[in-house]
């Protein structure tokens, strides 16, 4: 009898714990179920591609009387990283968007840019930021600060900004602004609308 | 920081706003490419011609200047110096007795290959040159010396531009320019002064805390302070504020000016200058109007006219801040 009692309850143990760990199988598993995750990503990973996620950058262009910068907030593509990401801010700053009056000589190109352990961003420019420049001490300011100040407004990370002309550091690119050092913002030269 | 390229100059100008430039002790011209008044040419200056300055750049004048040649301590530019004709110690009573303003650099923007800003068949190099004869005659008349960074289509780089005020020891730098913008509104007249922002500024404060000392002929040494090329305006910045404003009061009856006529930025001629400097940008040639005026005799007087009366404007300024 005590051995026919002792299987007994070995079986209704077996029971108890068999049911004790499905019920915890099933509890501990319903988090790590993929729906809600798949459901998250979908907008980015499949509704939308991801060459078509922006950001709002400020970018600048002349104002209407020519003598100042105006800060304008326009969508640039997001991209991964602050070298990425400040490849499209120059690449959009550089375009030519009407009616915005455009701060930058027509065919200006950007060859690379890249940010330095020191938080110093270099924008390298194509000639045409020299050669197609009208010169003039305030239009190469607009021109130089509207980029060093594109940069530095959108991304947090750059304190100051260089330019270089064809991969090269030059003293100028019009004859009158230095920028064969970094620079950092400068917003004297920036209006409200 | 700076560019590798940048030289150190070793601030032999012992001057500051009101500097005290002595008569020349020689005929020579700085170098190739840098012009003197049509009527003389430019007398040289002679190293430790002028006072030691409190709170100038230049600490090495703290000690009475030596009797023999001093050494060259100009980096030379490309074209290369030849060495600063020698001082003769001079009674600082002389000194004090002399004019605060003699010598005026006057550089016209652009030239040679460099046309600047085009309009309305007026080259901006062409515009520079001429007013700044124009100029150069009027300060003859009054009694003041001329250099001018160049006189005939050439190319000068801006930083020998400096190079030639700083070693010709000027008093005061006006560059000449006209202005372009980026559509056909802008008109008027802008004077701008240098601006530093505060990382040259930490700079600026580190280098005028460093010294070199160097030997010199007669034996034993002198400290130098010296600073990066780039700091050369610093210590003139406020005396350039001055200047500008003075400009643009003076132009203000006579040509358009801007809506906002003085202006401060990095501009690269004037980092280098170790004295008062400004750049003065006369007119718009990219605004047709502007460029029209810009061509007539009438505005070029005018323009140089009005540098005139503020030169003797300033340097009247600073006879009375002498004489207090």
């Amino acid at each position: 009898v005590t051995s026919k009692r002792v299987v007994a309850l070995g079986i209704a143990a077996l029971l108890v714990i068999a049911l004790a760990a499905w019920g915890a199988m099933k509890y501990l598993t319903r988090p790590e179920e993929p729906a809600p995750v798949v459901e998250a990503q979908a907008p980015v990973s499949s509704a939308a591609p991801a060459s078509t996620a922006h950001i709002t950058a400020t970018l600048f262009y002349a104002s209407p009387n020519g003598q100042a910068l105006v800060p304008v907030r326009r969508e640039v593509p997001l991209a991964e990283g602050v070298e990425a990401q400040g490849t499209q801010i120059v690449t959009a700053q550089l375009a030519a968007t009407p009616p915005h009056i455009s701060v930058i000589p027509k065919g200006t190109t950007l060859r690379a840019f890249y940010v330095t352990e020191r938080s110093e961003a270099f924008v390298d420019l194509s000639k045409e930021i020299s050669t197609a420049h009208p010169g003039g001490s305030l239009a190469e300011l607009l021109t130089v600060y509207a980029i060093v100040n594109a940069v530095t407004t959108n991304l947090p990370k750059v304190q100051r900004v260089q330019l270089l002309v064809e991969g090269k550091e030059v003293e100028t690119i019009a004859g009158h602004v230095d920028v064969s050092r970094p620079l950092a913002q400068d917003t004297s030269l920036v209006r409200a609308r | 920081m700076f560019a590798p390229a940048a030289a150190l100059l070793v601030l032999l100008h012992a001057g500051q706003p009101q500097g005290h430039a002595l008569p020349a002790t020689s005929t020579e011209v700085p170098w190739p490419g840098v012009t003197a008044g049509l009527s003389r040419p430019f007398e040289r200056l002679a190293a430790g011609d002028r006072l030691p300055a409190p709170g100038s750049a230049l600490r090495a004048s703290q000690q009475p200047p030596p009797p023999q040649p001093a050494q060259p301590t100009v980096e030379p530019p490309p074209d290369a110096l030849k060495p600063i004709v020698p001082a003769t110690p001079l009674d600082p009573a002389v000194l004090a007795s002399r004019p605060p303003l003699q010598l005026v650099v006057i550089d016209p923007g652009h030239g040679g290959d460099d046309t600047g800003v085009r309009g309305a068949g007026i080259e901006e190099k062409q515009l520079t040159v001429d007013v700044a004869r124009r100029l150069r005659g009027l300060l003859e008349k009054s009694g003041l010396k001329v250099l001018m960074t160049r006189d005939a289509d050439m190319t000068v780089d801006v930083t020998s531009r400096a190079a030639a005020a700083n070693t010709a020891r000027g008093d005061l730098f006006l560059s000449l320019h006209a202005n372009a913008a980026h559509s056909p509104t802008p008109a008027g007249a802008e004077i701008y002064h240098l601006l530093t922002d505060s990382a040259v500024d930490q700079v600026r404060q580190q280098t005028l805390k460093s010294t070199v000392t160097i030997p010199v002929a007669a034996g034993g040494a002198r400290p130098l302070a010296i600073l990066p090329w780039e700091m050369a305006q610093a210590p003139y910045i406020d005396s350039s504020t001055v200047f500008a404003t003075i400009v643009a009061e003076e132009m203000k009856p006579r040509v358009p000016l801007a809506s906002t006529p003085v202006r401060k930025g990095p501009l690269r001629v004037l980092e280098g200058v170790a004295m008062p400097a400004v750049v003065i940008e006369m007119a718009y040639l990219s605004n047709p109007s502007q460029a029209k005026v810009a061509a007539s005799d009438q505005f070029r007087n005018a323009v140089a006219q009005a540098l005139h009366d503020s030169v003797i404007r300033y340097r009247r300024r600073l006879e009375e801040a002498k004489s207090r």
